[in-house]
């Protein structure tokens, strides 16, 4: 047997021997069975190959790199400073930040303090959201906004952003996120754009074009909060503990797990919410009493005057689809809404605006076809300006 | 494989983990201490060049100082500033290719290790031996395997925490090494393993 070999060996031998050399390296199980081996038929190697692993651990290093004991406290001083310098940034801006949410919360309260209000309570979300600067529907690309300052830019079409445990992947973007502070982020969805967005809960939301959607980086034990200016189509995981709250200018959706649409933009006259599954309770803020909604029920609110009827709510999330069903509604309002989807530039005249529709689109359609359509099934026309603007009229 | 027994730390190590998991600089400082040169050594391993080691360590600690602190143990911090460390430095050199004409196929990181033999009792001529004939069994590995053994034997990773750093699964991890043993062993030797199993158990 090979093991014959060691006979006489001495520490330094084992030291150059291959054998030994890949037992200490690898520490395999099959290996040490070897030595153990070789042990048992040559007990007096036993100390010898003792003495050899203790000064293999004491003598081999590998990959020796250090920095020298200056260059360490160098570093280490160098690193106090920046985060010093850190704290005294962060002092500042918590400072300002201060100040900031009194000048809002003075802002939100003042007319409560003017008339006693029956409007729903606003709630930290809403005032935020309300607080935030008008945001630019027309812009070319779907924008990530996280806290205060950072903003990420989508360049796709059809965006995706999801929330995981500590990082945030939107399209090809994986974003790490310190969770050491609560802050709300913005998805800004323009014309012309859509985006999903998975929340850490699970809950996902199809967001269409012209939407402001305002949300926590992480929810609270208590509920969780979303404010929307626009449209979204939402299936909310089930959290019978937490609450999920679609909160709007004029309305605030609570449900515990559901689906439904939202279609809330601050600029129509008519805001609704068709209810697909579960049940949902709008509180809107012109009406006292709270509604609850059934499934196929279509809540609107026009101008604050709300009104529920029976519908098929499948109908009005269409849109993730690609598709657009309407059921007498005004061409004028059809035409708002294919303004937001193709991120477009429409202009009809009033007689045509107010002619009555049902049909369906298919929104994958380029807007010259659809208008050719929509010029054959009403009596109506369309021009296409030099400036890629439309104009129909009657 | 042996699993070698996690390290366990003293009581003063543990104090200090939680001190700097509270937020305490004089804790941070510490584990800098403590930590910096297995950074640097793991960074030049990888290839890096000195100077851009020694920032990328430094930003490094910046961020776990900044970002959240939710470290399980000393060792998953050891872990997570390898980690960081390796993602940093996989950043700089791959937006740096870009500009050079480096071959697309190359690894942007590639794992070498080199031997020293210290000066203790083993005269200088046996040093170099002891030396050669170690990094000839090294040469025979692929830098992963390399990467893989020195993150298990020196630094001391769990294979779940391997597998993360090498971008593959426990198992995965395991097999690295595993394959390793096998380039190191002769045919010869592979027969004679499988005897000693089968006869002397």
């Amino acid at each position: 047997m090979r093991d014959n070999q060691f006979r006489g060996y001495t520490v330094i031998d084992l030291l150059k021997d291959e054998d030994f050399l890949r037992w200490q390296l690898l520490k395999s199980e099959e290996d040490a069975l070897f030595w153990k081996n070789v042990i048992n038929r040559h007990p007096d190697l036993a100390p010898i190959i003792e003495e050899a692993i203790s000064l293999y651990k004491t003598s081999v290093r590998f990959n020796k790199f250090s920095m020298t004991p200056a260059e360490i406290s160098e570093g280490r001083e160098q690193l106090q400073y920046v985060i010093g310098q850190k704290k005294k940034k962060n002092a500042r801006y918590i400072m300002l930040r201060a100040i900031a949410v009194a000048a809002c919360i003075m802002v939100a309260i003042l007319p409560f303090l003017w008339k006693k209000s029956e409007d729903v309570q606003q709630r930290d979300i809403t005032t935020y959201a309300q607080a935030l600067p008008e945001v630019d529907f027309n812009a070319v690309d779907t924008r990530l906004v996280l806290g205060e300052d950072q903003v990420v830019t989508l360049h796709n079409t059809e965006s995706s952003v999801q929330y995981g445990v500590d990082d945030i992947v939107a399209d090809d973007n994986i974003i790490l996120q310190e969770k050491v502070m609560t802050s709300y982020n913005q998805l800004i969805t323009p014309h012309g754009k859509r985006s999903t967005i998975i929340f850490s809960d699970g809950t996902k939301a199809w967001v269409n074009a012209g939407t402001k959607l305002v949300y926590p980086n992480q929810f609270s034990k208590e509920n969780r909060e979303i404010y929307v200016n626009g449209e979204i189509y939402i299936e909310v995981a089930e959290d019978k503990n937490r609450p999920f709250i679609v909160k709007t200018k004029r309305m605030d959706i609570s449900v515990l797990g559901t689906k439904f649409n939202v279609s809330a933009y601050e600029v129509d006259h008519i805001n609704n919410v068709a209810l697909l599954s579960g049940s949902v309770n709008i509180a809107s803020a012109t009406h006292k009493k709270d509604v609850v909604l059934k499934p196929n029920q279509l809540y609107s609110n026009t101008e604050g005057t709300p009104s529920i009827k029976t519908v098929d709510a499948s109908m009005y999330a269409l849109w993730k689809q690609g598709l657009y069903r309407f059921e007498s509604e005004a061409l004028g309002d059809i035409i708002k809404r294919l303004e937001r989807y193709y991120g477009a530039k429409i202009v009809c005249d009033d007689q045509a605006a107010h002619l009555k529709c049902s049909g369906k689109l298919d929104l994958k359609d380029n807007l010259d076809i659809l208008l050719t359509d929509l010029t054959r099934a009403l009596p109506i026309n369309y021009l296409k300006n030099a400036d890629g603007d439309y104009t129909i009229y009657y | 494989m042996t699993n070698t027994t996690a390290r366990t730390y003293d009581e003063y190590e543990n104090t200090m983990l939680m001190e700097f998991l509270k937020g305490s600089n004089e804790a941070f400082s510490y584990f800098y201490t403590v930590f910096i040169n297995d950074l640097y050594a793991y960074g030049i391993s990888l290839g890096g060049d000195k100077d851009v080691v020694r920032d990328a360590v430094q930003d490094v600690f910046v961020n776990i100082h900044a970002g959240a602190k939710n470290f399980s143990s000393i060792d998953h911090l050891k872990f997570f500033l390898l980690k960081s460390l390796k993602n940093k430095l996989y950043n700089i050199y791959a937006s740096k290719r870009v500009s050079t004409a480096a071959p697309f196929t190359a690894d942007v990181l590639n794992f070498s290790i080199s031997t020293t033999v210290l000066d203790s009792i083993i005269n200088e001529e046996d040093r170099i031996i002891i030396q050669q004939k170690i990094d000839n069994l090294l040469t025979k590995l692929t830098a992963r395997q390399k990467e893989a053994i020195y993150l298990r034997f020196i630094q001391e990773l769990e294979y779940a925490e391997i597998a993360d750093i090498l971008g593959t699964t426990q198992h995965g991890a395991r097999k690295l090494i595993s394959r390793s043993l096998k380039r190191l062993r002769s045919e010869e030797q592979l027969l004679l393993i499988y005897l000693l199993k089968h006869f002397c158990s």
